[in-house]
């Protein structure tokens, strides 16, 4: 099945630790979550790959995710 | 470095784009179009040092434009945030003209001046500070506490549904009776079929990254939508290319690196080809020479207070 492709880049611990809590909801429907290291400065790079049925306000309703 | 495995691949087979990635000293870029650029952002202009350079130009060419740094009624502020500094030119310059305010520049990215802080040499006010953050997530200030709060030239980085909630969080970080002040742009208007066809390519793209560049024109209402009182809004029409003179032919500079800044992702995603591209740029350059010409670009200008 062909993934759509989302990225978000945020700073918030809390967004961070919220993404990371739902990833398990992400791989449920067959998606897929990476987050990356922290930057220098902080900033979190997260890749979101939903199933075309998804959209990743169903998920991480808070965070900026584009669609890339 | 688990992480790229299956990013990377997906990336090259999917969309053709990302060339190449890497963690460029912490940050997240790819070269993506030929140029490097920040992800996980709708932001797609690059970072590099050719961008760099325009930014900076663009501050002064704005700063003459406008006639200076600010519009709103500042008497002695304190504190000073400026949201999506970008290079920090326009906030390193209040921290000189307000010697005795904090002001602080929030972006995903540190401008060059404190990456070579790092590296020694470090030419930043003292009472500048950078602090990382995106505005699309929300600001890491407390509620009230800056006298004045400053959004740039965000109209290609804030995709159409985030814009009230980016007004509503520089409102939120505003200190009650203090002011918010804000300069947008939705582009050229009114130029040669060139130029026009240019800004259709930008406006495509930008709407498949669901920016629209039309929101440039609408701050005030979205301030008023955030509680903001006293809204005002003026616009500064600037005549550009040879018809506006010096300061004409400074914003048709400045539009031809926003260009090239884009050319490679308008090629990637099929919206031209670089034959065309470069056909149209050189196009857009003759229109911007001609005196006839009547191509023009309004800045919105917007203050209001809390």
């Amino acid at each position: 099945m062909k993934l759509i492709q989302y990225q978000a880049l945020i700073a918030s611990p809390q967004n961070v630790a919220n993404v990371r809590a739902r990833k398990h909801h992400v791989e449920r429907v067959g998606g897929r979550l990476a987050i990356a290291p922290p930057t220098r400065v902080g900033m979190v790079l997260v890749v979101l790959e939903l199933p075309p049925d998804y959209t990743p306000e169903q998920f991480f309703p808070d965070i900026p995710f584009y669609l890339v | 470095m688990r992480w790229f495995g299956w990013f990377r691949r997906g990336q090259s087979t999917e969309t053709g784009l990302i060339e190449a990635m890497a963690l460029q000293e912490g940050t997240p870029v790819a070269l993506m179009g030929g140029r490097m650029r920040t992800m996980g952002l709708p932001y797609a202009l690059p970072r590099d040092m050719e961008e760099i350079n325009r930014l900076d130009f663009q501050h002064y060419m704005l700063r003459y434009a406008l006639r200076g740094l600010y519009a709103a009624p500042l008497q002695h502020p304190g504190g000073i945030l400026d949201i999506g500094t970008g290079t920090g030119r326009w906030a390193m310059e209040m921290a000189q003209l307000f010697p005795h305010a904090n002001v602080f520049g929030v972006d995903v990215n540190p401008p060059p001046a404190d990456e070579q802080a790092g590296h020694g040499v470090d030419v930043r006010p003292e009472n500048y500070t950078f602090v990382p953050g995106n505005v699309l997530e929300g600001l890491p200030f407390d509620d009230g506490q800056f006298d004045f709060t400053h959004m740039r030239l965000l109209f290609t980085a804030i995709p159409g549904d985030r814009w009230p909630r980016a007004v509503s969080e520089q409102a939120r970080v505003t200190r009650p009776g203090s002011w918010a002040e804000s300069v947008e742009t939705t582009g050229l208007h009114d130029g040669g079929p060139n130029v026009s066809l240019m800004m259709t390519w930008i406006a495509q793209m930008s709407s498949r990254r669901q920016v629209d560049l039309m929101n440039g024109s609408r701050v005030a209402d979205f301030m008023r939508a955030a509680g903001l009182r006293n809204v005002a809004a003026s616009v500064v029409n600037v005549r550009t290319g040879a018809w506006g003179e010096r300061l004409g032919m400074m914003v048709a500079t400045d539009f031809v690196g926003v260009c090239k800044g884009y050319a490679g992702l308008l090629v990637g995603a099929g919206l031209t080809t670089q034959e065309q591209f470069d056909r149209t740029l050189e196009g857009m350059r003759r229109e911007f020479e001609s005196r006839r010409g009547r191509c023009y670009t309004p800045f919105y200008v917007v203050i209001g207070q809390k």
